[in-house]
């Protein structure tokens, strides 16, 4: 139970990274919608699960937190990048990349081409 | 170190909680209703957008517990609840941790007042600088090892030392037992003193800590009236006053300048932990030695102690072989001690060397101890275990992991052992107060022995580690608990499983073994003691008085004035009432003296090593009639023996010295040089002990008293006679007011004082046994009726069916004795073994004394049954039915 949390949690972050990165600064029900646009689903069923991510990583430095205004002019709490988390992002996604890139080449080695 | 800030954050967020809760909160309701507007925007009806938004966020519950965990340190937060829950518990099981926290308490109690002991006087090093440059010297004399292993060193061989060594940094010469009489400063005292070399205190390395050390010229006649005071007698008697330091005392009759104080906490070398045959008493001021003109003959003056400080980088052997050289110089023309060789031993074992068997023995009765402390804490808390079991399993069953379990039980564990351990501290503190009060006062640095820091550690380690040792077992198997087993048979088992059940058994047996070996010891040497104070010590103590009186030598120099007092103190104190008879003697049986001397028998050429040697004492006529001494043939001694040189032996000098010969009219001790016609012998008497109630008696040589400036006045008072101790004193100072009259001492109070420290010894092993009897009953007990409880259901089972009651009471009695009396078996064959190793310590007492084993047996069989008993007969009283419900 507590692995596939934990890597639920660690791609979860690099998202929120990563749409923070895109959308600039944003409170928390944007993010979820924006992550469940471009997932495709995949936080359709818990948005929820959104904020202990979040506070995670307002407590690692990667992010920081401010009451304002919304749309709609409601209160609401916007969440946005520091240099700290920019770096972060940036190293993880070489990280995804680089494990693809092995994954890929795994896949496309043929039975025949190993000596 | 994104960990550290994380940390930092998660610490920060766990203080300002509610901060915390609240946001999120606010938080997720704006999350809501965002979605909800979304919905309605969508289409929706607003109840149901609303519903629609909570889907889709999902449960909040969770939600918070997440949040929550990010926003507090987990461990710290569950070891915080784990301590709530263990202290709730314990609270909710009175008997359980009343007995537990108890039996740490007492236990850890006893050993670290124990061990505080043993730390201050064995372990802690010498207070000296450098003190393994410290040695005492003897001399070794190989004719003469039998008899005397070691000998006293003479100022011949001194001196030869101190002008020659080159390996010594400094020697120094003690001599101790030097009685003085104090007559400044309150009323005339006497005290002991050593008389030493001026350097004495250089070599030990300590400086006075008020004035100065002792001139490098105080030691000849006419510069040597200086005198260095204890700190204990400077408060004492001085009243702590520092103007002291410069001005005279009144020392003998003598004025004596002091010219300094010792510093507080420092111990001098008691006579006896440097020479052989030294005096016991510690020394209370110190005045310089001034050698007699016989005293520094090469065969004359062997009494002195010494003490030498090696030379940094020198070895033990390498002076002792320098030092034998200067000793072949200096003694070699003499015959009196043929070959005498050096002897260095390290003052440290010379110091630590009497009690050292004392501490010994109390560090394996402590070791002991401990050991039944733990097995009895894990008795308890496999007891407990067993009882949770079903608890355990449950909580098991609702998904507590196999970690938090644990964690949970050995916290409350560390709860016990913390409380336990700080009771044993209290306990440590009062009963440390009471060794101390009780401990003999000569046990070396007795005073250095108090709870300090690393005691205090000490006590927290071992209780603390004692609990969670003891609850390691018990722990871990409660955290393996089967959930399923507690779901079956709503948790009633008709048995036990086999290993706990073999555990228990195991540690009970382990307890009742322990506990033997410890008793049986006890038993020994209480008995051994027991046979030692009523050793027939030849002479009767009881209603005889005495006490030590010193001629102050201004007034009393001359032999008439001396021996005119002597006989005035006679004649008055035999006068009075309450009187039967007194006598005046040198000094006491048992009270630390000797005198010992080599006999020459007429024609007897043999050097002085191997001839019969004998302790010579000068008694006055009546001494034998005061203390009960028998006379078996001839005569006593009578005034007129002053003349005559008579002299009456004892019966081992009798047996001795002239084996196989009437000893009545032999001379002996002829000296034609300067015309001593020889000593006489008239009269035989009764042995009696002199040296130590655990020693032979030695040949005894009695002369006629005569003269000396010190003598014991001895008197044996009519049975019912009262204040006979004032009417001594008021009589003698009718005689004389200037001579001190010290405290009266009754005989038998000597004879017990002589036994001091065997008496303190046998009380700390009796206390200890006690102690171990007390805990191994209990746990005993606890353990053997839990057992027999948790059978209760099996007896129901056997009675519904048909047995009677008798028969299922003998058999659970039966079953739950054996592992104790299998124990008890093993405690045994370990207590003759052990019996085997006391057999050295011990006095008079065969190893396999039966009394000892018989009692230990009884009484620890005695307690197993009584805790298989009264939980059997409970249960077979019980109604068969009841006890079949009963889980």
């Amino acid at each position: 139970m507590g692995d596939k949390k934990d890597v639920l949690q660690g791609t979860l972050a690099l998202m929120v990274l990563k749409t923070l990165d895109l959308l600039g600064s944003q409170h928390g029900y944007g993010i979820a919608r924006r992550i469940e646009q471009i997932s495709g689903g995949v936080l359709s069923v818990n948005q929820g699960s959104l904020y202990p991510v979040l506070l995670k990583l307002e407590q690692e430095g990667a992010i920081v937190s401010g009451w304002g205004a919304s749309a709609s002019n409601r209160k609401a709490r916007f969440y946005r990048l520091t240099r700290t988390g920019r770096t972060r992002l940036a190293a993880e996604t070489r990280d995804w990349r680089q494990t693809a890139d092995i994954i890929g080449r795994f896949f496309a080695v043929r039975a025949e081409e190993l000596p | 170190m994104t960990w550290v800030r994380e940390f930092l954050a998660r610490a920060s967020a766990a203080l300002t909680r509610r901060r915390l809760d609240d946001r999120l909160r606010a938080e997720i309701a704006e999350h809501i209703a965002l979605q909800t507007e979304d919905n309605l925007r969508a289409g929706m009806m607003p109840a149901e957008a609303r519903r629609q938004a909570l889907l889709t966020f999902g449960p909040i519950e969770p939600l918070r517990d997440a949040y929550q965990d990010q926003n507090s340190i987990p461990h710290l937060d569950h070891l915080l609840r784990d301590v709530q829950y263990g202290w709730r518990t314990l609270r909710h099981a009175p008997a359980f941790t009343v007995v537990a926290v108890l039996t740490l308490a007492v236990g850890v109690g006893a050993t670290t007042a124990m061990f505080s002991v043993v730390d201050g006087v064995l372990l802690e090093p010498l207070a000296y600088p450098n003190p393994n440059q410290l040695m005492a010297v003897h001399l070794s004399v190989p004719k003469m090892a039998q008899k005397f292993p070691m000998v006293p060193v003479n100022p011949a061989a001194y001196l030869g030392w101190s002008r020659h060594a080159t390996s010594l940094a400094g020697i120094g010469l003690v001599e101790d037992g030097v009685t003085m009489n104090l007559t400044s400063g309150g009323d005339p005292v006497l005290l002991r003193a050593d008389a030493v070399t001026s350097n004495v205190f250089d070599v030990l390395g300590v400086e006075p800590f008020l004035g100065r050390n002792f001139l490098a010229n105080v030691n000849q006649a006419g510069h040597n009236h200086e005198v260095i005071l204890t700190h204990a007698l400077w408060l004492d008697r001085f009243r702590g006053d520092p103007a002291i330091v410069g001005r005279p005392i009144g020392l003998n009759g003598n004025p004596f300048v002091v010219v300094g104080v010792l510093p507080p906490g420092f111990y001098f070398p008691r006579g006896e932990e440097l020479a052989p045959m030294g005096s016991s008493t510690v020394p209370e001021l110190f005045v310089p030695e001034v050698f007699d003109q016989w005293e520094l003959a090469p065969d004359a003056g062997f009494g002195f102690g010494a003490i030498a400080r090696l030379r940094p980088g020198v070895s033990q052997a390498h002076a002792t072989a320098e030092l034998d050289v200067i000793l072949n110089r200096a003694l070699g023309s003499q015959s009196f001690m043929p070959d005498p060789r050096t002897t260095l031993i390290p003052l440290r074992d010379m110091i630590v060397r009497s009690s050292k068997r004392t501490l010994w023995i109390l560090f394996a009765a402590i070791l002991a101890v401990l050991l039944i402390i733990c097995v009895n804490l894990a008795n308890l808390m496999l007891t407990r275990a067993s009882a949770r079991e079903h608890e355990s399993a449950v909580r098991r069953a609702l998904g507590a992991t196999r970690g938090r379990l644990l964690s949970q039980a050995l916290i409350e564990m560390l709860l016990v052992g913390v409380i336990g351990g700080a009771l044993g501290l209290l306990f440590a503190y009062w009963g440390l107060g009471a060794v101390l009060s009780a401990a003999p006062m000569d046990l070396p640095r007795v005073e250095n022995v108090r709870l300090d820091g690393p005691v205090v550690w000490f006590t927290l380690a071992v209780s603390i580690l004692a609990g969670l040792l003891a609850g390691l077992v018990p722990a871990w198997r409660a955290a393996r608990v089967d959930p399923q087993h507690a779901l079956w048979s709503g948790g009633m088992r008709s048995g036990e499983s086999g290993v706990r059940l073999r555990a228990r058994e195991f540690l009970v047996g382990l307890e009742t073994a322990l506990s033997t070996v410890l008793l049986i010891a006890a038993g020994l040497l209480i008995g051994s003691f027991a046979k030692l104070i009523s050793v027939p010590d030849g002479f009767a103590a009881d209603h005889v008085l005495t006490v030590d009186l010193q001629l102050p030598s201004a007034q009393y120099a001359e032999k008439q004035r001396r021996a005119a007092f002597w006989q005035a103190v006679l004649a008055s104190t035999s006068a009075l009432p309450g009187i039967e008879s007194s006598a005046i003697a040198d000094w006491l049986p048992l009270s630390g003296g000797s005198n010992n001397n080599p006999v020459n028998l007429p024609g007897d050429t043999r050097p002085a090593a191997e001839r019969p040697f004998a302790i010579y004492r000068s008694v006055s006529p009546d001494y034998f009639k005061v203390l009960g001494i028998p006379l078996w043939r001839g005569r006593a001694l009578t005034p007129a023996d002053a003349a005559t040189h008579a002299v009456v032996i004892s019966t081992s000098a009798a047996e001795d010295i002239w084996p196989g010969v009437d000893p009545i009219g032999q001379r002996f001790d002829v000296d034609a040089a300067s015309g001593f016609p020889g000593y006489q012998v008239v009269g035989i008497v009764g042995d009696t002990r002199n040296v130590s109630l655990s020693k032979a008696p030695i040949p005894v040589v009695y002369r006629l008293y005569a003269s000396g400036s010190t003598g014991s006045l001895i008197v044996r008072s009519r049975s019912r006679a009262t204040g006979v101790a004032s009417e001594l004193r008021d009589a003698i100072s009718t005689i004389d007011r200037g001579v001190a009259v010290p405290a009266i001492v009754g005989m038998g109070d000597i004879v017990s004082a002589s036994v001091a420290s065997e008496r303190f010894e046998t009380m700390l092993i009796a206390v200890f046994a006690l102690a171990a009897l007390v805990l191994a009953s209990l746990g005993i007990y606890g353990v053997v009726s839990f057992a027999v409880v948790r059978r209760t259901r099996e007896m129901g089972i056997r009675m519904a069916l048909g047995a009677r009651k008798a028969e299922v009471m003998r058999r659970m009695v039966a079953h739950g004795m054996k592992p104790a009396l299998l124990g008890l078996a093993g405690g045994l064959l370990g207590g003759l073994a052990l019996a085997h190793l006391l057999s050295s310590l011990l006095f008079d007492i065969t190893a396999r004394d039966p009394l000892t084993f018989i009692v230990v047996s009884l009484a620890l069989t005695g307690v197993s049954a009584l805790a298989s008993y009264v939980p059997a007969r409970r249960a077979t009283r019980l109604d068969p039915m009841a006890a079949l419900r009963d889980p």
